[in-house]
């Protein structure tokens, strides 16, 4: 647009890739001052034209924008430093400045303002960022509370480098303190064949749901305990579980140890309720009184025998398991108060109770009744399985049928259909589920009480410092970057000069400034254009 | 409220819209008028919904709700409708587009659902956080509108259209373009400060920032382009829409790079 001298099409394309090419061999020859003969492009005044024309422009911008998507994807942080990329932005800040220059007569009032600002802060933002690039320094401060040092633990792109360099001056760590929120559970779902990885993770909180593997979890209610541990950071304690995993109802504690260590889900291993529930279903589509599995249930029968008081004490009752061929024989017997183990079958089948509870019951009352043997175990051919089997009857405890007796396949049968049967195959995943339960804090904040001190120990500046309030000292910022929930008072301070810092942000601010003028310009325009812009 | 209210409200509003421009023969649906000012209510709801939703999350959780990606979502739905507002006088179709475009981003949003909305990272406590989010939510407003108008330039053969009530779409664009492209700068600069103060560093080439600088290129190059003599009309259409689908790409598919995962900007913190 300023050219007097003529500027043929395709001038823009070469001047865009001269400086490329020279910047090539820069990379290539490893010797990035060749990079610097691009200026002699500056001497041929057609070029020099070239430079600032709106072709350039466009040419240049979208092959950097093209430049940066593909550089996004290495991952490599040196790819920024490659000569061919320097010289295309130089190139572009260089190309700005001519523009700005040339243009300084041509326009009025805020236009020019707004062009000026606008154009002049391309190349002061490259300075500036080449600056940084050249003479930027960064570190590591490792300090516990109390410790003072100068020594700084050297950084490039973020990376350790296993070098050391001396600070100007001392940093002494004064007090180091972290906030937590509130503590979070999350659960994470492993197939137990490949336990390295979980499949699926939910945050622990009602209603929440995870999908994996043709399960669904769906979070229930969740019972935690509140420790009243001074200085721990870990004050809530889960203590119990209750889950949905495909319509079954799962509820079971969890210890405060298990926290973080895999927990078999109840139905985790073979032959267990969900086995039963599948092949019952599986074999039989639904009606399960000639299933394999369930085939030695079928010959015996539980049965409640308690005493004939006047207050009825389900404590006193006793578990009577019958054959059901004979069932005036009771095969074994064990106490209610006592759960423990019997063996039926010759030792192939053993069920355990592990305790039994009961709703409230009034002598002589309408109510029902029930009694619930909360959880049996079942040794199915030496495979134990876990499940919680519920015995209940309905009646006034006068109709109590003390001695009548139930099939344990009955009494499998209605615990499912108390889960609500399960209309489909379940899927293969069920057999292999495990959980592990996570509790996450996150910090709040964590501050830092710095003082720095020169090398007589006399203290220059004390301030406290936090995320997004770094500490300001002598071209030194120190900033709250680390902490290590291990290692109680431990902070790392990251420590950063950049002594292009004020001429990049400097540029940024007329950027800022430039745009925000184009557009109170454009709207003045509107205004003025009665609306129409 | 629910959230699942926005996508509905907009949603609702989009049929409306769309309802009231089918041709003539059409007419039998309602009153084309009693469409339109079904649409303009419904979009006003819509912003009613969402300004709710983030006005009570704010007073629950006491910090700006422009942290999740559904929250942030909500926040555009929010300038696209302000956007709709300002230029409905005089950009008939733009009631359409605020619409749709919101339906489409907040039901992206209702998949995605919304996590520990009480926590904010110490990195996002900052005062720079309201107007970052803003002014860049302001930007993607407009160049979305800009993408809109671009595309009925291109369609509409570069002819004012009768029934548009004598668009000037290239204009529109160019006016869109430039706000938008002056917000993605004032955006990222604001990102810088906040970068310098909060990582020590005002750039570090993270996806996120090279995505913005991307879509800063671009429009840039767009604004440039407009000035070269002999370009066609097609060039600056591709160049608009290439722009705008960068800055999807920047809000949005940066969060899909691997790269991304440890930075502040993807969405996706535990």
């Amino acid at each position: 647009m300023s050219s007097k001298t003529t500027v043929r099409f395709g001038d823009g394309a070469v001047v865009t890739a001269i400086p490329m090419v020279v910047g090539i061999v820069a990379d290539l020859t490893g010797i990035p001052w060749i990079a610097l003969a691009s200026f002699l492009l500056l001497l041929a005044p057609r070029l020099r034209n070239a430079l600032m024309t709106m072709e350039y422009f466009v040419i240049a911008s979208v092959l950097a924008a093209a430049a940066v998507a593909a550089m996004t994807m290495t991952h490599n942080p040196d790819v920024w430093k490659s000569m061919w990329f320097v010289s295309l932005l130089g190139t572009g800040g260089v190309a700005s400045l001519l523009c700005t220059v040339a243009n300084l007569r041509k326009q009025k009032g805020s236009a020019r303002l707004a062009f000026v600002l606008v154009h002049l802060s391309v190349p002061v933002i490259l300075v500036g960022g080449g600056m940084k690039a050249a003479y930027k320094q960064e570190g590591m401060v490792e300090l516990h509370e109390g410790e003072t040092t100068a020594v700084a633990h050297e950084l490039v792109n973020g990376f350790a480098t296993g070098q050391t360099f001396e600070l100007p001056f001392r940093v002494r760590l004064e007090r180091f303190r972290v906030e937590f929120y509130p503590k979070r559970f999350s659960l994470y779902l492993f197939d137990a064949r490949q336990p390295q990885m979980p499949i699926g993770q939910m945050e622990l909180l009602e209603g929440e749901r995870l999908q994996a593997g043709g399960v669904t979890i769906e979070m229930k209610a969740l019972e935690t305990e509140t420790r009243d541990i001074a200085k721990s950071h870990g004050n809530i304690m889960l203590t119990s579980l209750n889950l949905e995993a495909n319509g079954l109802a799962l509820s079971f504690p969890i210890a405060a140890t298990e926290v973080g260590k895999h927990i078999p889900l109840p139905f985790g291993e073979g032959g267990n309720l969900a086995q039963l529930a599948h092949d019952a279903l599986s074999k039989s589509g639904g009606d399960t009184t000639d299933v394999t599995i369930l085939r030695p249930l079928m010959a015996y029968q539980l049965a409640m025998d308690c005493p004939e008081e006047a207050e009825f004490e389900p404590s006193k009752c006793t578990a009577m398991f019958l054959d059901a061929s004979a069932p005036d024989r009771p095969k074994a017997a064990l106490p209610v108060d006592a759960p423990g183990e019997i063996a039926l079958d010759g030792g192939k089948l053993k069920v355990k109770l592990l305790g039994t509870s009961q709703a409230p019951m009034k002598m002589g009352g309408d109510g029902p009744a029930e009694l619930t043997i909360t959880t049996a175990m079942l040794l199915l051919d030496g495979e134990p399985a876990y499940f919680p089997l519920t015995f209940e009857r309905e009646g006034t405890i006068t109709d109590l049928p003390l001695g009548d007796s139930v099939s344990l396949a009955d009494l499998i049968r209605s615990s499912r259909a108390q889960f609500g049967t399960p209309q489909r195959e379940l899927p293969a995943l069920f057999d292999h589920m495990a959980i592990m339960v996570q509790a996450i804090e996150s910090p709040r904040t964590f501050q830092s009480r710095l003082t720095l001190l020169d090398s007589s120990d006399q203290p220059l500046v004390s301030e406290e410092i936090q995320v997004n309030e770094p500490l300001r000292y002598d071209g030194w910022w120190l900033y709250q970057s680390d902490w290590d929930p291990r290692r109680p008072g431990f902070s790392g301070i990251q420590v950063v000069r950049d002594p292009g810092l004020w001429i990049a942000l400097g540029g940024l601010f007329l950027l800022a400034a430039g745009a925000l003028l184009h557009v109170r310009r454009m709207f003045v325009r509107a205004v003025d254009n009665g609306g129409n812009p | 409220m629910s959230y699942l209210l926005i996508p509905i409200l907009y949603g609702l509003a989009a049929f409306c819209w769309a309802a009231a421009m089918l041709p003539e023969r059409f007419g039998y649906l309602a009153a084309r008028s009693h469409l339109r000012w079904a649409g303009f209510f419904l979009n006003l709801l819509g912003l009613a919904a969402a300004g709710y939703y983030v006005a009570t999350l704010w007073i629950e959780t006491g910090h700006p709700p422009f942290r999740t990606l559904q929250q942030s979502l909500v926040v555009f739905t929010i300038t696209t409708t302000l956007a709709w507002a300002l230029t409905m006088r005089e950009l008939p179709v733009a009631g359409l587009a605020a619409a749709a475009f919101n339906l489409l981003m907040a039901g992206y949003g209702a998949t995605r659902g919304d996590s520990n909305v009480h926590e904010m990272p110490p990195a996002l406590q900052s005062a720079w956080f309201i107007p970052h989010v803003v002014i860049y939510f302001a930007g993607y407003a407009a160049l979305f509108f800009s993408f809109v108008t671009s595309v009925l330039y291109f369609a509409t053969d570069g002819k004012n259209v009768a029934a548009e009530g004598k668009v000037d779409f290239a204009r529109w664009t160019h006016m869109l373009i430039l706000f938008g492209f002056s917000m993605l700068s004032v955006g990222l600069i604001l990102g810088a400060f906040w970068a310098k103060v909060a990582w020590g560093d005002w750039w570090t080439w993270d996806p996120k920032e090279n995505w913005a600088l991307i879509s800063w290129l671009l429009y840039g190059a767009w604004l440039h382009m407009r000035r070269v003599e002999g370009v066609s009309r097609r060039a600056m259409v591709i160049l608009a829409v290439v722009g705008f689908f960068a800055v999807l790409f920047t809000y949005l598919g940066v969060n899909y790079l691997p790269a991304a995962q440890n930075t502040l900007h993807s969405y996706t913190m535990n």
